[in-house]
């Protein structure tokens, strides 16, 4: 039900948006997004009548959604991180940092694998395929 | 008609060293993804992308095909050995593999898995040489009301075949039709919910999006898994390769489940899991000794195996003929297409016929390196699945952040990848399926420019234009059976069960 609220939400915004654009030519967009609130709304009222299951849920011991948070963060940390460290400095830091979080705790494994996967990577696409990957402040 | 002259030169092309490693790197590299559990032949291809972006798109395609392949054969590795699929494809190999593996005998499951795999490979890639070029001089004919039927009896099947609710398929296809419309509209040329952003005014770029929404949400959903698999067999040994009597007592088993294969692949979204439970089903029924099935014996992998690596000619053949993706992994090829600035579709093989002759050979000669390095390699394989996920993660995300961006040098493009990673992740969390939203993105334009071209075409008679047009007729039907059906069965069991309430 939370999904199908969510989307209804979704739906209605994007379709107040239309509104903006020329008379006339938004009848596709309109159509999409007044079937998205519909079935929205049909989602909820048959996950509210049949009590509807989702995917098959895992036994809560084996989830962790604390690892899947730190994963995103790290991912959006070492995307706003990049211009300012480089490449190479945002990598090895992400790859540690990501690696250790996880529960993966060999340092010597940890330090060689970020290495060798940066250096790979680097001498990959920055030296073999020439693409200029960033290279941060301090250059 | 199949171009001889040019498929031989395609054959020959692929002898050039640069061609042959490719096919030999992306054929090693898909083995070692598919092996690994939670990865899968999409996350193989995405990652490997971006390196195709200097090469001749030739090569490129044939590195991209082969790591395709390769991934389809290697989830049988990590299926036996640990009895976790290491790609949806290869969860049916689990049922034989992993108690032929306990009973010692896991070098005969992992050959025969390799054989399998290569013979409804090589079936498939023939199949496909033959029906492509015909399929692409009917779809010639095609004008923009057949490719908006084509879309939507594409996306009709998606939603019928690959979701277990069909509002959630519905709505899945809404939300990947919404995506498509973000830029220009295609006629009038007014911005469309680019909320004032230049890096949106020419649509969502396809491949990060794809990448964020198909392989940046798989690495999420293996994060949150906290325990790590562990191998339980411990020795691969004993004859690794099937015997000629094996081949020849399977040969019925072989074919038919690679047909299997070669047809489910074709339908759009219809996915490698079905016709690799079609196709062990098939074997069960044919079986003088249906009762040894699930015991573990090579049936069962010839079946299973055979099957889905001959899904991946099904699929290229919907891909490259008519552009409509047949599953996640030829949607992402479908954008290294594009990238090359290679149009699929009907035109793929008469403007750029040596790159489709040159990649259709590359896939069978990429069929018999994944062949040898099956049976000669089955050993190695024990050290590829002990892989920790932790270290999967972080690597295949730096990989996957390292492409998108090398794609426009942009890191707005990296920014957009785990948005929708992190959308894909809730949506695959939610029970929504993301093969209908990834047609919908690369259907949808499609679709509205086809329909809006062909109601300016009918000049006001939109019946009669669309009457007029017996490829649409057929394909409109199709669709209302696609869609119909599944409605039909589910009011009648709402029927039936309000029927058994009152009595």
């Amino acid at each position: 039900m939370l999904w199908g609220g969510t989307l209804f939400i979704i739906g209605g915004i994007l379709y107040a948006i239309t509104f903006s654009y020329p008379d006339g030519q938004v009848l596709y967009l309109q159509g999409l997004t007044i079937g998205l609130m519909a079935l929205s709304l049909l989602s909820c009222y048959q996950a509210w009548k049949l009590k509807q299951k989702t995917t098959p849920k895992k036994a809560a011991g084996e989830i962790s959604y604390r690892r899947v948070l730190l994963v995103i963060l790290m991912g959006v940390l070492y995307v706003l991180l990049m211009p300012y460290l480089g490449f190479i400095g945002a990598t090895l830091a992400f790859l540690i940092f990501c690696m250790w979080i996880l529960g993966f705790h060999r340092i010597v494994p940890i330090i060689s694998i970020s290495i060798g996967c940066t250096a790979v990577l680097y001498v990959g696409f920055q030296i073999g395929l020439g693409v200029p990957l960033p290279t941060g402040l301090l250059a | 008609m199949v171009n001889f002259s040019l498929l031989l030169e395609g054959f020959l092309a692929c002898l050039l060293p640069v061609n042959l490693f490719a096919l030999f790197v992306g054929t090693a590299f898909g083995i070692v993804i598919g092996a690994l559990p939670g990865l899968t032949s999409t996350v193989a291809v995405a990652v490997l992308l971006p390196v195709t972006f200097s090469m001749d798109p030739g090569t490129g395609l044939i590195l991209l095909g082969s790591t395709y392949g390769g991934a389809m054969y290697g989830g049988s590795i990590s299926a036996i050995l640990l009895n976790t699929p290491g790609t949806p494809a290869a969860a049916a190999t689990c049922i034989e593999g992993y108690p032929m593996a306990k009973k010692g005998r896991a070098g005969e499951a992992l050959g025969m898995a390799a054989v399998a795999s290569f013979i409804g490979g090589t079936l498939s890639i023939i199949a496909l040489i033959f029906v492509a070029p015909p399929l692409a001089k009917v779809a010639l004919t095609f004008g923009p009301l057949e490719y908006f039927f084509l879309a939507l009896c594409g996306m009709s099947i998606v939603i019928s075949i690959s979701t277990n609710s069909l509002t959630k398929g519905f709505i899945s296809a809404i939300i990947g039709l919404l995506l498509g419309t973000v830029g220009m509209d295609p006629i009038v040329g007014f911005e469309r919910y680019t909320f004032d952003s230049i890096n949106l005014m020419m649509g969502l770029p396809l491949v990060p999006t794809l990448v964020g929404m198909l392989s940046t949400s798989q690495l999420l959903l293996l994060a949150e898994e906290k325990s790590q698999t562990i191998l339980k067999v411990n020795t691969v040994s004993g004859k690794i390769c099937p015997s000629w009597a094996d081949l020849k007592r399977l040969k019925a088993v072989l074919i038919r489940s690679s047909l299997i294969g070669i047809v489910v692949g074709a339908l759009p979204g219809a996915g490698a899991n079905i016709s690799t439970f079609l196709a062990y089903d098939d074997a069960k029924r044919i079986s003088k000794h249906p009762e040894q099935f699930g015991t573990g014996i090579v049936d069962g992998i010839a079946a299973t195996e055979s099957s889905n690596n001959a899904i991946t000619g099904g699929a290229m053949a919907t891909m490259l003929t008519l552009g409509i993706p047949g599953s996640n992994t030829t949607a992402i090829m479908l954008g290294g297409l594009m990238i090359h600035g290679l149009q699929p579709g009907p035109g793929f093989f008469t403007d750029a016929s040596g790159s489709a002759y040159t990649f259709m050979a590359g896939l069978l000669i990429a069929n018999f390196i994944m062949l040898a390095i099956g049976l000669l390699a089955v050993r190695a394989f024990m050290h590829v699945v002990k892989i920790p996920n932790n270290v999967l993660i972080a690597v295949v995300m730096v990989m996957s952040v390292v492409g998108s961006y090398a794609i426009n040098n942009s890191m707005f493009d990296v920014g957009l990848m785990l948005v929708f990673g992190v959308i894909g992740y809730l949506l695959r969390k939610g029970g929504f399926n993301v093969v209908p939203i990834v047609l919908g993105l690369v259907l949808g334009p499609i679709a509205e420019k086809g329909f809006r071209r062909a109601i300016v075409l009918s000049k006001g008679n939109f019946f009669g234009f669309f009457m007029s047009r017996p490829i649409s007729v057929v394909l409109a039907i199709v669709t209302l059976i696609f869609i119909g059906w599944p409605i039909y069965k589910w009011i009648k069991s709402q029927k039936n069960r309000s029927t058994a309430q009152a009595q």
